[in-house]
């Protein structure tokens, strides 16, 4: 009987296991780390035209895809860095941002090279900014940023190992909350864009590997205004099951 | 299939070349007032401390580090808060009633000279401890010197503020009494410079104050800075 189990859960797991070599993977999970190089101006926060911060920034990021190749996306990242200006580095502060997006992307074209999709995306950016030394401040100043937008992806095959893709995303409205006040903001007071760049190399059926570039920019106007850019250079391992 | 490659690779790179070069157009120039009047303001209106006697700087100062009023509010950023102290308190008694401390109800008095274009004058004080942040400058006015600098002294008692919108005040007359009312935990006078009467637009402002006392130290001109003991004379 025990013998009899073995043989059938062998030869399940063995299918399995040929046919997930053979079909395309419906699951990914990538995580990727690299160097961000940020500019940004809160003039709640600090009067200083342009802090600049560069230091790491790690993703992690999960894709779904269906059998008519929609697309579910959930990204997290994180970065950590120092802001500093060179006009009034007293004021230099430490700062964390987190990031969560979640994007639901339909299939609108697909040959053997080149598919597209488009879709809707919901970003939430957390910011801290924190001093140690702050003694009397209340607490660290934050920022939370809630966008809605659309999304498109685009990709394309190279060959048989290697692709392009290229993500981009437009938030319509914002839901920011500070330290001060939250409001909601739409396209006539804030633009941004959200838009990567990422080449693939296929290592195995199970695994890839990533280079993406970033590139992130908020403009916010109103009477304390907000800017801020990032650029991003990542490289990433992609487990495909 | 060679052209869509190269054409492809040429678009990336000139679109992140573009993106990388032009960081000071995208950032843009806004703020540079701010850092200006940070690094070289110099106060127009003849300041004088607006209260009798010897009060204690609790918070001043041009960081976060010194002074809690620094953000997120750009109009207050280096705004002072100022209670009485006696030898080496600002209360007698537990602090649970605003009459303990010194400072409550005390003589306030204008800057500078000016008109008055705002009062409250009829909120509660809190008791000490408790904060109103529905109504955060409590009972307040706002004195426009006519020259771009605008006084707000926030947090005054109630029904103690003796004068109206559009009085002119001469510098040193009495204007109301110090309370505990708005955004405040204990007695004390906010005060701050900003640039227009408005909340909303105004750019906070560094103030010099003239010939003053700080820890017994004469200053024909200059930024009281926490910690600080000062009077007038």
């Amino acid at each position: 009987m025990k013998l009899n189990r073995l043989l059938f859960t062998t030869a399940i797991l063995s299918a399995v296991s040929v046919q997930s070599q053979t079909t395309p993977k419906k699951n990914q999970l990538e995580f990727s780390t690299g160097n961000n190089f940020g500019f940004l101006k809160n003039l709640e926060f600090a009067p200083i035209v342009m802090y600049e911060y560069q230091g790491p920034v790690y993703k992690l990021n999960y894709t779904r895809t269906s059998k008519n190749k929609n697309l579910f996306e959930v990204e997290i990242d994180y970065l950590k860095a120092e802001l500093k200006s060179d006009v009034l580095p007293n004021l230099n502060n430490d700062y964390a941002k987190v990031g969560i997006g979640f994007s639901y992307l339909k299939k609108i074209y697909d040959d053997h090279r080149f598919t597209l999709n488009l879709g809707l995306q919901s970003q939430t950016n957390t910011s801290i900014y924190t001093n140690k030394n702050t003694t009397f401040n209340q607490g660290d100043y934050f920022t939370v940023h809630q966008e809605f937008g659309i999304t498109g992806k685009l990709s394309y095959q190279l060959n048989e190992k290697q692709y392009l893709a290229s993500k981009i995303f437009i938030p319509i409205v914002l839901l920011r909350v500070t330290s001060a006040a939250a409001k909601f903001y739409a396209l006539d007071n804030y633009q941004s864009v959200l838009w990567d760049l990422e080449y693939g190399y296929k290592l195995s059926n199970h695994f890839d590997l990533k280079a993406k570039y970033n590139f992130n920019y908020s403009r916010l106007q109103v009477s304390s205004a907000y800017r801020e850019l990032q650029h991003q250079l990542n490289f990433g391992i992609n487990y495909k099951f | 299939m060679k052209l869509i490659k190269f054409t492809i690779y040429t678009f990336i790179f000139t679109a992140i070349f573009s993106l990388t070069s032009c960081v000071d157009m995208l950032i843009g120039d806004e703020g540079r007032y701010d850092e200006d009047i940070y690094l070289n303001y110099k106060t127009k209106t003849v300041l004088d401390l607006p209260f009798e006697n010897e009060w204690h700087i609790n918070a001043a100062g041009r960081s976060l580090e010194e002074n809690h009023h620094f953000a997120p509010h750009r109009h207050q950023r280096y705004a002072l808060d100022i209670v009485q102290v006696i030898n080496g308190t600002d209360r007698s008694g537990d602090g649970t009633r605003n009459e303990d401390y010194y400072c409550f109800g005390k003589r306030l008095n204008a800057p500078g000279d000016g008109k008055i274009v705002n009062v409250v004058n009829n909120i509660e004080d809190n008791i000490p401890g408790i904060l109103n942040e529905e109504q955060p400058w409590g009972n307040y006015i706002v004195i426009d010197h006519l020259n771009g600098e605008y006084s707000c002294m926030v947090h005054f008692k109630k029904s103690s503020i003796i004068v109206a919108v559009g009085d002119n005040v001469v510098r040193g007359q009495m204007v109301g009494q110090a309370g505990n009312s708005g955004n405040s935990t204990g007695p004390h006078l906010h005060y701050h410079l900003q640039t227009t009467a408005s909340r909303s637009t105004g750019v906070g402002l560094p103030m010099q104050f003239q010939n003053y006392y700080a820890d017994d130290v004469f200053t024909e001109r200059g930024e009281p800075a926490i910690f600080q003991k000062v009077r007038k004379n």
